[in-house]
């Protein structure tokens, strides 16, 4: 079989000592920071991409890896225990998970997202290794008319994730497209929006934005309520699932990694999206959907097995396409350019063993998830109470060093000022950043796709929609538009955001 | 009729955004033809979005009910943490690793008003030798410990 035989290579690789070691500290990096509210992924991977540069490329991606899939199992920590989702992938696990904590099953409440999660790891581990081959062989049918309508599609799926009001969503992706451009053209060599700056000829720098936006502007809005009120960490008892609350874990656990891992796949889905539709289906689907928010199990598995299947299988378009479907991807992204790996359908025949290795590195990590968080629980809520007045300014000092160190001039470190403060006005105008961000990194492709359509095709717009396989990419697009503007479904979004 | 003033801002800077953006492509960068785009051909279609999405949303912001500006606004933290982080990219060349960090930690920390100037050089102080032994020890990124201003 191809597949053992495939996993087997990258079992040999991730089992690999050193690699075991980074997967472990991406792991830890990852729950650390899922419980540290003010602090996610993304900063995180952001700062830590320089450090990551005289590793071995595989060693690097797995550590990176661990960080995000790591912060999944975090969030939910906190979600559970103090009501406050450390990501907001684990917003809606406070509705139930928060109501069991305070019923005395709070440890219940944990082994089930914990368990729930390793579950979803394990399926979409395989998922990846089953379809990543075929989809990077049909992505190398893609002409770049393909290719502009899937990133389309994964700016308006971006839309999705954004709270509030799509058409500021919108607005987002177009000021984030825009300012993606900024830079010399590559087609005609001239500078675009670089205001004369020297440094900007090659464009905004990704790193620096990327924290600006999401690491300080969180600082900035965290900020605004110092309270030194102690956050109220409920007692655990057991950790152990009975009988009866396994029995009920099993179908919510399936049903939500298949929405996971579906959603996941989708560029701009992931985790977040696919916690809240498993949780919507879990109570349309339940016989007593009006327990739910009361302390329900089903409502802690369902939502927790997606956002990890999602944070997993959103690593398929990024290896197989070459396609950041979330920020976080993106970065990915640009840790495997550092590296000279091109993100992209050759990455499995070019290099199988960093393909492999880091799939199975995923099911290595989720393992050690699983005994990082039950029994070592006690640990992280004692770090619920390292006060934020120590974090911040870390956290600001951390920034600096970690952009400076990406490319070694001042300007980069003045770009987080300014996109930190920007990022922060917006949020304040209810305007989200990552549709933004996804713009910002879609941007050069999306110009660069069209362009090329349109040279081949002699300046003909149709071949957007006579290719089968683009006009079935904006399709969905379209009707994926039409479905968030409808006023029902604009309604159950706020509703849904409003736990946020 | 109430203006939804956090709506209006927000359109009105989409616009103001769309209108520099396309004073800009107009005036120096060719749009070329749907054939042969220019570098202005895809900024100047976003740009024309971004200035029709603000006009909806400025029309609709007449009728989306109340919306106060900004509510809550951080202005002490975005004036500390913005000089904390200008420090860092002007001075680190000439001080070095360990002041810059220092300074940084200490300018930002005074966000927060409830941090005494004494836990804020204690902060300041763990923070600096934290970021020497990880990024210059441990990772060994090129950036000198003490700055060419203070000398070798």
């Amino acid at each position: 079989m191809d597949l053992i035989h495939n996993l087997g290579i990258g079992l040999g690789v991730a089992f690999q000592p050193a690699n075991i070691l980074y997967c472990f500290i991406g792991a830890l990096l990852g729950t650390v920071i899922g419980v540290l509210p003010g602090i996610g992924p993304l900063a995180t991977i952001a700062m830590l991409l320089p450090l990551t540069f005289g590793f071995d490329p595989v060693a690097s991606l797995i550590m990176l890896a661990g960080i995000y899939y790591g912060s999944q199992y975090g969030g939910s920590t906190t979600a559970i225990l103090i009501n406050l989702p450390g990501e907001s992938s684990s917003a809606v696990t406070t509705l139930d998970g928060y109501q069991m904590a305070k019923q005395g099953r709070g440890g219940i409440a944990l082994a089930a997202s914990a368990l729930g999660s390793f579950f979803a790891g394990t399926i979409a581990t395989i998922l990846i290794a089953v379809f990543a081959k075929p989809l990077s062989g049909m992505a190398l049918s893609f002409g770049p008319a393909e290719y502009f309508s899937l990133l389309t599609l994964g700016l308006v799926s971006s839309i999705a994730l954004a709270s509030g009001s799509v058409l500021k969503a919108i607005s987002m992706v177009c000021f984030g497209l825009l300012m993606g451009l900024t830079g010399t053209d590559i087609y005609s060599g001239m500078p675009r929006f670089t205001f004369g700056a020297q440094d900007l000829l090659d464009g905004l720098d990704f790193v620096a934005i990327a924290v600006g936006v999401f690491g300080i502007s969180e600082i900035l809005r965290n900020l605004e309520h110092v309270d030194a009120t102690k956050p109220i960490v409920h007692k655990i008892t057991s950790l152990w699932p009975g009988k009866e609350d396994l029995k009920r874990m099993v179908a919510p656990a399936i049903r939500g990694t298949a929405i996971g891992s579906v959603l996941g796949v989708l560029p701009g889905g992931g985790a977040l999206l696919s916690s809240f539709v498993a949780y919507n289906v879990e109570k349309k689907v339940s016989k007593q959907s009006d327990q739910f928010g009361k302390g329900v199990i089903e409502g802690v598995v369902a939502p927790e097995s997606a956002n990890n299947a999602g944070a997993q299988t959103s690593f398929i378009p990024m290896l197989t396409l070459g396609i950041p479907s979330n920020a976080v991807m993106a970065l990915m992204i640009g840790a495997m350019m550092i590296h000279g790996i091109v993100p992209g359908p050759n990455v499995i025949t070019k290099t199988p063993d960093l393909f492999w290795g880091l799939i199975a590195s995923m099911w290595v990590g989720n393992a050690m998830l699983i005994i990082l968080n039950l029994p070592l629980i006690g640990i992280w809520v004692s770090l619920l109470r390292v006060p934020y007045t120590i974090l911040f300014p870390a956290i600001t000092a951390f920034c600096c060093v970690g952009v400076y160190s990406v490319n070694g001039n001042a300007f980069g470190v003045y770009e987080i000022a300014i996109s930190g403060v920007l990022g922060y006005l917006l949020v304040k105008l209810e305007c989200e950043p990552a549709p933004f961000i996804l713009g910002f990194i879609l941007g050069p492709m999306l110009e660069e796709y069209l362009r090329r359509t349109l040279i081949i095709s002699n300046g003909d717009m149709s071949v957007f929609v006579t290719r089968p396989l683009s006009a079935s990419l904006l399709l969905i697009t379209v009707a994926a538009l039409i479905f968030m503007m409808l006023p029902s479904i604009a309604k159950k979004r706020s509703e849904v955001f409003v736990e946020d | 009729m109430v203006l939804n003033r956090k709506d209006a801002a927000a359109s009105l800077f989409f616009i103001g955004v769309g209108l520099l953006y396309g004073s800009i492509i107009l005036s120096k960068l060719p749009i070329g033809q749907v054939t042969e785009m220019g570098p202005g051909f895809f900024p100047i279609v976003l740009s024309s979005a971004l200035i029709l999405l603000g006009g909806i949303g400025l029309l609709k912001s007449f009728s989306s009910g109340p919306g106060t500006l900004f509510g809550k606004f951080a202005w002490r933290p975005v004036i500390t943490i913005t000089a904390g982080i200008v420090f860092f990219g002007a001075v680190l060349s000439g001080l070095g690793m360990l002041l810059t960090v220092f300074g940084t930690a200490v300018i930002s920390s005074a966000a927060s008003p409830a941090l005494k100037a004494r836990s804020a050089v204690l902060i300041g102080l763990a923070i600096s030798v934290f970021c020497v032994l990880i990024f210059i020890l441990a990772l060994r990124l090129p950036i000198p410990v003490i700055g060419a201003w203070i000398g070798n």
